[in-house]
């Protein structure tokens, strides 16, 4: 080794733990030697490239598995746990530096002899000693075929990307997609929209207002109110004129009432008006007049009742005296009555005797017939005398019984009815008698109880020729009473409904003017708060537009600095990515690789271009070159770039370089490793046994460190073979 | 603190910016270090944001300038404003009692310039200017409505000459015993007799901040706003 | 040079960008740290857009 060799650190091992393809732990030697680890497909290779570089740097750039979260990429394929660690040994000669990681523990550690430093310490130690970064790193040490898949693409952007991938150019990259000035400059507007938008309502409810409350003043200077009466201090004034009005006119109608609250504000105007309302009924009921009028219409009522009635019941009385009296005159009195009718009685009893006697009479001589028949005697049945010869007696007493008889029967039978006749006349003269005599009874109470009313509504006892008359006469001057009190009343009412009016016109004029004050007064203070709140919003707004300046100005720095960093790269590298172009492609026709980074508005993209000879038409590589040749370009540019390279880590890791690549040009590949290997630590990682043949038939170091996995069941099973170190 | 003397140049101008003549401006040059030189302008121009109000700047800020004339916009002025704070509290007094101010003598000012000194005058001799300012709040709407019909009476100029009364004596309200007003030499008012901060009979009181700033506040709202500035301009 | 370094020295070459540097190193050390994640984070911290509170405050 020469004293070249001893500046840089060399891979001396890599231990894992619970990582991806080792389930459990699993060393490999590197002793700082070339090696070469190989076996088939899925027996863990590429774990140890990802370990490297995770226990390096513990992260990935974003792509390396896009949907898997790091912890379920990092942890054992078989088995679980999150205890995945790791340990990365480098030697420089007798020095030895040694990187932990700790995926369970979260612990990062770098150990140089007897120092050791943890963390963000650690972090800095291992950039400081090994003197790269990740990004330099993947660059410049560990060739993944992953880097190179994408300039196999069509999309240019794919290819750029790849690009950026093998230039390590993805710090640029990340930092060009996160910073969006727009981002900012649209928080701006959005901060000024806010603020324009606010304005234009308050500016709008500010007009109506402003218009609304012209109106009511107006309307109010129309009726006469002044300009000085058109606030809440003008409305207090006037409710206070009011109050006092008020209180005076309850004097002139001797009701007390309290003064008006005062009217400081709109607010309280609703509970004064309904003070007001009180007051205004109080006058209304409780005045003087109203009390003097009420017995005077009382009066008159009674009046007007008594002037009917006196009237129809003195006439009534009359009425009533004068058909007695009529009858008495017609049938006489009562007392004559009664005498006649004793009279009648007396004179049908007699008569009724005479009945009795002429019936009596003719009934002898009815029996003295039926005697005479049948005894045929000749002596009277009466006297008992001897009647003459001839007599026909019963022919006599026949005629007797039949006539004198009868006619005196009947005759004292028509005394008796016209006496029984005469009786009964009187009787229904006496009831009528009666009748009318209750009648007039009736009349005359009536006529009293009118009588007593009157003296009662009088005051004194009125004879009763008298009394209509002056019932008439009081009803006339209680009327006229009333009329002059109706007209106090009705001038009450008038001062009453002027206040009052004066009152509703307050609150329906003046009143809608303070309020509408009050609401300009709140939406002014409105404004004012909102003043505040859009110099906040605008200074937010500023400082979101200097930002997207300044992002602006970053972004224009970072492309620029990216160009020139690739550039830089892209230059440094040129003759060798030239050389082994050349050697690795063998394009017959277009033999001269041009890689060139170009800054455009918004991003870095690249040439990457073949040309037939220097100065010949440049072609799209892509478009020239088979993907196997495009595979081979690439590495030509990652060998380039990691010898031209500056930093203490002599390492070069290929990770499965043939992919893609046809016999001749693996055979050219092995030539270059083999190549290089001589002058530094580079460890191949591949599948291909035909590529481990040429390597080994180039001369791959016969010191090279064989790492032969040739099983994994969860942990790979490793043949190692390490010659004796020269 | 107040200025012991103020020299004010005023304008009234329904445009965006103002002109001012070379011995206008040359009339506030100020000697003795407490006193200022003043440029008050109103604008009634249409901008809702400025309309009505004064915007008032130390003419030193125009010095300097060779030339016959300095014109200013009205963006210029504000901007200017806002970078001499020492005119503040004087700014302050104006912005609180201007509205109610115009509005109590807009209609004396219907009798012209005269008529209206001379009330102004013997109210500002016997103490009594204050009194008339309402205390109820002026709208804006109507404060503006005032300052339009001011200038559609009497036309731009007439009307900057009452206003130019009205400021002067405006600004005595703060404290200042003497006012000479020019209505057609220079500069248009000068106040003087500052009462504010007279050492004599000084009483010192030490108060927390805030209840410093309480009484400020009192003091403006009980409408006395020479003690409000009073104690405001100790608390900066 | 790293391109930390190379974009800080670009804007220290421009006048008045005093902010952007400033700006940019504490990107970069947001990035460093965290990563994609880190600076995406970073940025949107600093990011201030009115969101619905604020325009039905002002409403």
């Amino acid at each position: 080794m020469s004293a070249n060799d001893n500046a840089r650190w060399r891979l001396a091992s890599v231990t894992i733990r619970q990582f991806r393809g080792v389930a459990k732990e699993k060393t490999y030697a590197f002793d700082g030697r070339p090696a070469m680890l190989h076996g088939n497909n899925g027996v863990g290779k590429s774990t140890v490239a990802v370990a490297l570089q995770w226990i390096l740097f513990g992260r990935f750039y974003g792509d390396v598995l896009p949907n898997t979260k790091l912890d379920s990429f990092l942890a054992p394929v078989q088995g679980k746990g999150k205890a995945y660690s790791g340990e990365v040994a480098f030697s420089r000669g007798s020095e030895r530096l040694v990187v932990s990681r700790d995926g369970g523990a979260k612990s990062f550690t770098v150990r140089l002899g007897k120092d050791t430093w943890s963390d963000e310490k650690a972090e800095a130690k291992r950039d400081e000693i090994l003197g790269l970064d990740m990004d330099t790193f993947v660059r410049a040490v560990l060739l993944q075929q992953s880097r190179i898949r994408g300039l196999l693409l069509d999309e240019p952007k794919e290819r750029n990307k790849a690009l950026d991938r093998l230039l390590g150019m993805d710090a640029a990259e990340h930092l060009l997609d996160l910073v969006r000035p727009r981002d900012f400059s649209n928080a701006a507007v959005a901060w000024r929209d806010v603020i324009r938008d606010e304005q234009q309502q308050l500016r709008s409810q500010e007009e109506l207002l402003g218009t609304q409350l012209e109106q009511c003043q107006r309307t109010a200077r129309d009726l006469r109110f002044l300009n000085k009466d058109l606030n809440a201090p003008g409305l207090e004034v006037r409710y206070l004129e009011l109050s006092r009005d008020l209180v005076a006119l309850g004097r002139k109608y001797k009701v007390e009432v309290d003064e008006l609250p005062p009217v400081p504000g709109a607010a309280k105007v609703a509970a004064v008006a309904r003070a007001f309302e009180q007051a205004v009924r109080a006058i209304r009921l409780g005045a003087e007049l109203r009390k003097r009028l009420t017995p005077v219409q009382k009066a008159i009522a009674d009046l007007s009742g008594l002037s009917e009635r006196s009237g129809e019941a003195v006439e009534a009385r009359d009425s009533a005296v004068q058909e007695l009296e009529a009858f008495v005159k017609t049938h006489g009195d009562r007392k004559t009555l009664l005498g006649e009718r004793a009279e009648a009685q007396e004179r049908l009893k007699a008569h009724r005797q005479e009945l009795k006697e002429a019936d009596g009479l003719r009934q002898l001589l009815l029996d003295a017939h039926d005697f005479v028949k049948r005894a045929k005697s000749r002596e009277c049945p009466v006297c008992e005398r001897v009647l003459p010869e001839r007599t026909d007696l019963a022919a006599r007493l026949r005629e007797r019984s039949a006539g004198s008889a009868s006619d005196a029967m009947e005759r004292v039978r028509r005394s008796v009815e016209k006496a029984e006749g005469r009786i009964e006349e009187i009787g229904a003269a006496l009831q009528d008698l009666t009748v009318l005599g209750k009648e007039v009874e009736v009349a005359r109470k009536t006529l009293e109880k009118v009588r007593e009313k009157a003296a009662e509504v009088l005051g004194a006892t009125v004879p009763e020729n008298k009394l209509q008359a002056r019932v008439d006469e009081s009803l006339g001057a209680r009327r006229e009473e009333e009329k002059k009190l109706a007209l106090a009343v009705e001038a009450m009412e008038a001062d009453l409904e002027s206040v009052d009016g004066r009152e509703r016109q307050l609150r329906a004029v003046l009143l809608p003017v303070v309020q509408k004050r009050d609401e300009v007064a709140a939406h002014e203070e409105k404004i004012e708060a909102a003043k505040k709140r859009h110099e906040k919003s605008e200074a937010r707004g500023a400082e979101m537009d200097r930002y997207a300046a300044q992002l602006e100005v970053i972004r224009k720095a970072v492309i620029g600095a990216k160009e020139d960093l690739a550039n830089e790269l892209l230059g440094k590298a040129a003759p060798r990515a030239q050389e082994l172009y050349r050697r690795l492609v063998r394009q017959p026709v277009f033999d001269t690789l041009e890689i060139e980074a170009n800054a455009k508005a918004a991003k870095v993209d690249y040439t990457f271009q073949v040309t037939a000879g220097a100065g010949g038409a440049a072609r799209d590589a892509r478009l020239v070159l088979s993907d196997g040749q495009l595979t081979a370009t690439a590495l030509a540019l990652f060998f380039a770039l990691a010898e031209s390279s500056q930093h203490a880590l002599d390492l070069l890791y290929v990770d499965d370089p043939t992919q893609n690549l046809d016999l001749p040009c693996k055979e050219a590949m092995a030539k270059v490793v083999a190549e290089i290997a001589r002058r530094r630590q580079v460890i191949v990682s591949t599948q291909d046994e035909d590529f481990v043949t040429s390597l080994k038939a180039e001369g791959f170091p016969k010191n090279a460190i064989i790492h032969h996995i040739t099983a994994w069941d969860g942990n790979p099973t490793v043949e190692t073979s390490a010659p004796a170190s020269v | 603190m107040l200025p012991s003397k103020i020299k004010a140049e005023v304008k009234l101008t329904t445009g965006t910016g103002v002109s001012l003549a070379a011995r206008e401006l040359e009339a506030l040059a100020v000697t003795d270090a407490g006193a200022v030189g003043l440029v008050a302008v109103l604008f009634v121009g249409g901008d809702r944001e400025r309309d009505g109000r004064w915007t008032i700047v130390d003419a030193a800020g125009f010095f300097g300038r060779n030339g016959e004339s300095v014109s200013s916009a009205r963006s210029a002025l504000v901007a200017t404003a806002r970078t001499q704070s020492w005119l503040d509290p004087l700014r302050r007094h104006v912005d609180a009692l201007w509205p109610a101010f115009l509005h109590a003598f807009v209609e004396s000012a219907e009798q012209g310039h005269a008529g209206l000194v001379a009330e102004l005058e013997t109210l500002h001799a016997e103490r009594r200017l204050r009194e008339r300012v309402p205390r109820d709040r002026v709208l804006g709407v109507e404060h503006l409505a005032n300052v339009k019909e001011l200038v559609r009476r009497h036309g731009e100029s007439d009307a900057g000459r009452l206003a130019q009364d009205l400021l002067a004596y405006l600004l005595a309200l703060v404290g200042y015993s003497k006012v000479t007003l020019n209505a057609v030499g220079v500069p248009d008012f000068v106040l003087e007799g500052c009462t504010v901060g007279d050492p004599v009979k000084h009483v010192m009181i030490s108060l927390v901040r805030t209840d410093a700033e309480r009484v400020v506040a009192l003091c403006r709202a009980a409408g006395d706003e020479r003690l409000a500035l009073a104690v405001e301009s100790k608390i900066r | 040079m790293s391109l930390e370094k190379t974009v800080a020295a670009k804007l220290a070459a421009q006048r008045g960008q005093e902010e952007a540097a400033a700006l940019w190193k504490k990107l970069w050390s947001a990035y460093e740290k965290n990563g994609v994640e880190g600076a995406h984070a970073f940025l949107g911290d600093l990011l201030d857009a009115p969101d619905d509170e604020d325009s039905a405050e002002n409403a």
